[in-house]
């Protein structure tokens, strides 16, 4: 089983790109990260003003239907339906970002809780866990979500949480390795022969240190939740048809590219962006969440 | 060590069978209801349904004979085209594999050269475009960047075709450049930091400050560093197959290419449960041979992992 | 002649790390390069090969013969000149093979690297006759280095570096990473190779001791400058820098024990004029004394100070009887790990205000002991008892929440670790630490100072974290910790292994102070006999998980009766002895 650890292991730095305290972290230039942050503001600025704008946004006009980018007062054109494909953007926002959001912030608590129950007490609880996190981890996240979310439907919502529990796998994986690591150290023994409870060496000694590695993950899965969130609602799944969201109209604006490629355009490039800043961001940060660095 | 993989792997397999199976059973929906179609339903005709696909039997008497199908080869008959789902499988097989093996491959050739020679000048210029490419490539949505390719290699500048696979190998191959490009750039973006993290890893460890310091050219140096950081790489290129399989489905979709992956897709959207089923648990079963390949190709390149699993 | 001239290290930013270091290695001699963490004699090392990390940059030039080097040459001028003229081995044999490649292709990369074609079985006969050279098999070319010992994967390293036929071979704490009998062997070997093949070694060591009889030459550095050059042998019996001297004294003895050991202060670097009257002296180059030709010290203020009262006092040998008041008695304690027997029926007694040390070599079961008491390790039979002066009565839920690992009381027994970087929580203050200590002693709070100032730490370090702390103030803070409960007995696991001798003096010092003051027993394991002698009572020895030999410290380390306490004594003794 160890050969299988140490590639979970790799496969999870590679992905993360974290070595130990960032030492293989990209740097990026301040430049990069200070777009990336007015990018995420902005896009927290979209998804507040998503429910002020989401009824003129659905608003329908076949007369102004595939109005090409450049149009006076649709500055980005209008799809199928004559939809306005900015105002639908930034009404879209919300269920492209509010979701993801929750899986990374639920997948993170999950994969804390678990992941140091796991790695702190070994035994019977690790055993149970780690099959359990072994079992999610056997097929692609994308697959079970498109046969879970296409065979039962359920909404958006149902969606959320059936991901938070997919994306925790890997969360768990990565507390428990380093749980693990931390509790073997000398100042948690002392701890333990000081006779501190378990929930408080767990609690108030490990996860201070474990909890920037767990954030930066946060971050990453935030990414990768809008990825697959927008996945699932460019196949039909999770949204209904005709709502505000930034993979749907992905797969609406594909059957107008040839008119108004802006309706293809502009939710594509949305995802990518956000995406990409929400990595570069966490890749900032990482350094700075660890305090003081190890020797 | 490795029995026990083995029997991991088969238990993990079992398990995963079961959940599938119960999972469909579960789902929503009357299964009958959908058999038949808008016809007007008798009794007897849903009595006659019923039993013609064991539908009476207990749970685990309809698991176990669905198992003992698909042990023998039989998936079962596709509720939407009445055909047993192992034909449509095969039948879809082709171009699945031609696609992912294309895109693997382009991601491999293109990656890993690059993610390493990144590594050798960390921080020049193209270490600088090849970080920022991989972070572009992991945080674009595989659909994304396949409608936007579409867009401009197909619709605006008419390079490639829109869809379909054409007729003929190389006519084939001309059809999934767009599609084998999609998924590589997600796959290439994944290698690329995998294999420059793992080559950084090697260039800062000790033995390579004594290979320098003993003398050892520049070629040989570079020598040692590959062959360790290989471990990582290809083990890790293993597992990002896995990766493949989601991004698969979607731009098989958006390429409307007839592969095992939209196969899938309608089948969810139809609620076609034995080719849901089966289609799962086929993709599972791949998904952990290769992972035990892996442990496999560990134990070959890395002596450290041999030296422990003989002693143990 | 190998000479260095005004070899100086800086950062990017500018700080000077190492400061205009001259020094020369004759011919087929050896120079030893002294110093305690932070000196620079690494970084020396690394300058004088070209392998400085990034972020620094050397100045100053090294000549052999007619051939002279800038060190800031850059790297395509330095690829040129190492393996063939210099050649630099490093401290940890375990990582600084390939992992991946057989022993064999490694020392053969080198015998490649200098170009000389050579046929498979030229190739395979030359890698022969090179371990041959450092006593290993030839079966050792087949094998990966995780196959072999720590000692041997050093020899294989060895072999690599001489493969390409230095004329200066570099030689980084070569020993460091391994057991007191393994480093004996390997120092000699490296002393055959140097004079078989006329080579000149460069020996970095933290260790005066080490280079007794092992060196021709001797340079002690201090923060990057040098402070003393001259012989090995009359520097060490007689040195004339202060620092040198004190760098000696603050070495423990396995011979004597002293009533305090002495303590090098820390060494104010001369600050802008010089006391001493020598003209152009200034702190970047200080003045040189020319003690007789080859032979300097360099100028600082330091007066240095005379020894104390204490630090000259041998402490008279005293028969110790065992002791009647026991406080701890671990009876036919068995343990074992995957088939290894760590324990093999381990009885040892502490009395209640002694001092007993566990020494003996890596894989010796000595640190199993030291966990399992405080219960961090459980037995597989045997047992483990305390008579405390209070012993829990209680057995409610209160008394139970005060329970340590594996039924422990906290309040009896409390351990002190090896490594002071890993042994402090570094997400937490040092006085919220301390607290929670406190709190499981049911003291308050406000003890905090106090227990700062009882292991001679600060007030104003309660605000800071770990990472702010010297390796040294680390492990004073982990005894405070320790102390906290006011255990009856303290476990401390190579508590001193980590550090510098200065600050193992010091720390050292400190616990047998505390143990004077607060009546607390210790049970000091160890690998070091000299630490044993110094700060121990009564000793056991112990070798593959048995107690071979026990009794007074003083009539064990004086006149042993097993073969094997023998073995290590002579080992330890040899670079006190050694003249």
């Amino acid at each position: 089983m160890s050969a299988a650890l140490t590639r979970s292991g790799v496969v999870a730095g590679a992905l993360g790109g974290r070595g130990r305290a960032g030492r293989t972290a990209r740097r990026w230039p301040a430049a990069s990260v200070a777009v990336s942050l007015t990018l995420l503001a902005l896009a927290v600025l979209a998804v507040l003003l998503s429910p002020v704008v989401s009824e003129q946004a659905l608003a329908q006009d076949i007369m102004l239907a595939r109005l090409p980018i450049g149009t006076p007062e649709h500055l980005l054109g209008t799809d199928e339906l004559g939809r306005d494909v900015l105002l639908l953007s930034v009404a879209g926002s919300a269920s492209s970002l509010v979701g993801p959001f929750c899986i990374a912030l639920g997948s993170a608590v999950l994969g804390l809780l678990l992941g140091s129950l796991a790695g702190y007490h070994r035994g019977v609880t690790d055993a149970v866990i780690g099959r359990w996190s072994d079992l999610l981890l056997a097929l692609p996240v994308v697959l079970v979500a498109i046969v879970v979310a296409g065979v039962f439907g359920g909404g958006y919502w149902w969606t959320v949480a059936l991901l938070i529990v997919l994306f925790s796998a890997s969360d768990i994986r990565i507390v428990r390795a380093a749980v693990t690591e931390q509790a073997a150290l000398p100042y948690v023994e002392s701890a333990q022969v000081l006779g501190l409870s378990s929930r408080r060496i767990m609690f108030g000694h490990i996860l201070p240190n474990v909890l920037p590695l767990a954030v930066t993950n946060m971050l990453l899965n935030a990414a990768m939740a809008i990825v697959a969130l927008s996945s699932l609602s460019f196949l039909g799944l999770g949204v209904a048809a005709g709502s505000a969201d930034w993979g749907r109209q992905l797969a609406d604006g594909r059957a107008i590219m040839a008119d108004n490629p802006a309706a293809l355009f502009a939710p594509a490039l949305l995802i990518i962006a956000v995406a990409c800043a929400i990595n570069v961001v966490g890749d900032w940060l990482l350094p700075r969440l660890t305090i003081g660095g190890r020797r | 060590m490795l029995a026990l993989r083995i029997l991991g792997t088969l238990a993990l397999l079992i398990v995963l069978s079961m959940l599938i199976f119960l999972l469909l059973y579960l789902a929503p929906g009357d299964l009958v209801k959908n058999l038949l179609g808008i016809r007007n339903t008798s009794p007897e005709m849903i009595a006659q349904v019923r039993a013609q696909y064991g539908l009476d039997l207990p749970l685990h008497e309809q698991y176990l004979a669905w198992l003992g199908g698909v042990v023998s080869g039989d998936f079962g008959t596709s509720i939407r085209n009445q055909t047993p789902v192992g034909a449509l499988l095969l039948d879809r097989l082709g171009v699945t594999l031609l696609l992912s093996g294309l895109a693997f491959a382009l991601a491999v050739v293109v990656a890993v050269p690059l993610g390493a020679a990144s590594a050798f000048r960390q921080g020049g210029a193209l270490d600088r475009g090849i970080s920022g490419f991989s972070i572009l490539g992991l945080s674009a949505p595989s659909f994304a960047v396949g409608l936007l390719l579409l867009y401009v290699f197909a619709v605006a500048l008419r390079w490639f075709p829109i869809y379909g696979v054409g007729d003929g190998l190389a006519d084939t191959l001309w059809h999934l450049m767009l599609p084998a490009a999609t998924i590589a750039i997600g796959l290439g973006a994944i290698l690329v930091k995998l294999t420059r993290t793992a080559t950084l890893r090697e260039l800062t460890s000790d033995y390579v400050t004594f290979a320098r310091a003993r003398g050892l050219t520049r070629a040989q140096v570079v020598r040692l560093v590959l062959r360790n950081a290989a471990i990582p790489v290809v083990t890790g290129a293993g597992l990002v197959l896995t990766f493949m399989v989601g991004s698969t489905v979607l731009v098989e979709t958006v390429f409307a290419l007839p592969g095992v992956g939209m196969l899938l897709q309608e089948s969810v959207l139809f609620k076609d449960v034995p080719v849901v089923q089966a289609l799962t648990l086929a993709i599972a079963a791949v998904i952990a041979v290769i992972a035990l390949a892996v442990d496999l190709l560990y134990l070959l390149l890395d002596p450290r992992v041999r030296h422990r699993e003989l002693a143990s | 002649m190998i000479r260095v001239r005004d070899l100086s290290v800086h950062r990017s930013d500018g700080a000077e790390i190492v400061s205009a270091l001259s020094f020369e290695v004759p011919d087929a001699a050896s120079l030893a390069i002294i110093g305690e963490s932070g000196s620079g004699k690494s970084l020396t090392a690394k300058a004088i090969s070209g392998l400085l990390p990034e972020g620094l940059s050397a100045s100053g030039t090294i000549t052999f013969g007619d051939l002279t080097i800038d060190l800031a040459a850059p790297e395509a001028e330095w690829r040129g000149l190492r393996g063939g003229t210099v050649a630099l081995l490093l401290q940890d044999p375990f990582t600084s093979l390939s992992p991946v490649h057989r022993c064999g292709a490694q020392i053969a990369a080198s015998i490649r690297a200098r170009g000389t074609r050579l046929s498979r079985a030229e190739l395979r006969s030359a890698v022969e006759r090179s371990l041959a050279e450092v006593q290993l098999p030839a079966r050792v070319a087949r094998q990966y280095p995780v196959e072999l010992s720590g000692g041997m994967r050093q020899r294989v390293a060895i072999a690599a570096a001489l493969a390409a036929n230095p004329a200066l071979l570099i030689a980084d704490e070569p020993t460091t990473a391994l057991d007191a009998s393994t480093q004996a062997e390997l120092l000699e070997l490296l002393g055959t190779l140097q004079t078989e093949r006329a080579m000149s070694v460069l020996l970095i060591s933290h260790d005066l001791g080490l280079v007794r009889g092992r060196a021709d030459d001797v340079l002690v550095v201090y923060r990057g400058r040098a402070m003393e050059f001259g012989p090995a042998q009359r520097v060490l019996d007689n040195p004339a820098h202060p620092y040198t001297a004190g760098l000696r004294a603050s070495e423990p003895s396995a011979e004597v024990r002293l009533r305090r050991i002495p303590e090098l202060a820390a060494l104010p670097l001369r600050a802008d004029s010089c006391a001493s009257g020598h003209t152009d002296c200034t702190p970047e180059h200080p003045a040189v004394t020319t003690i007789e030709p080859g032979w300097w010290v360099s100028c600082t203020d330091f007066g240095g100070r005379g020894l104390t009262d204490a630090e000259t006092t041998v402490v008279e040998d005293v028969p110790v009887p065992e002791p009647r008041d026991v406080l701890l008695r671990v009876d036919a304690a068995c343990r074992s790990f995957a088939g290894k027997q760590a324990l093999d029926g381990v009885s040892v007694v502490v009395g209640r205000g002694e001092s007993v040390g566990v020494v003996g070599e890596s894989g010796s079961g000595k640190t199993t002991l030291a966990r399992a008491v405080v219960g961090l390790e459980r037995l597989d039979s045997g047992s483990i008892e305390f008579a405390p002066r209070t012993p829990a009565t209680s057995t409610g839920a209160r008394a139970r929440r005060a329970r340590g690992v594996r039924g422990r009381d906290p309040r009896t027994v409390q351990i002190v670790f090896q490594d002071p970087y890993s042994s402090l929580n570094p997400a937490m203050r040092v006085d919220t630490m301390l607290a929670e200590a406190l709190a499981v002693g049911k003291r308050p709070a406000s003890d905090v100072a106090e227990l700062l100032s009882a292991v001679g730490l600060p007030a104003e370090l309660a605000a800071a974290r770990p990472h702010q702390l010297s390796g040294g103030q680390r492990q004073r803070v982990a005894i405070a910790r320790a102390l906290a409960t006011d255990p009856e007995l303290l476990i401390c696991d190579e508590s001193v292994s980590a550090l510098d001798v200065s600050v193992q003096a010091q720390i050292l010092n400190l616990l047998a102070e505390l143990r004077e003051r607060f009546g607390v027993s210790i049970l000091f394991v160890s690998h070091d006999l000299a630490v044993i002698r110094q700060i121990t009572d009564r000793v056991y020895v112990m070798k593959d998980g048995r107690v071979i030999e026990s009794g007074a410290t003083s009539e064990i380390l004086t006149s042993p009766s097993h073969p094997y306490t023998r073995a290590l004594l002579r080992a330890s003794l040899h670079e006190e002895r050694t003249a």
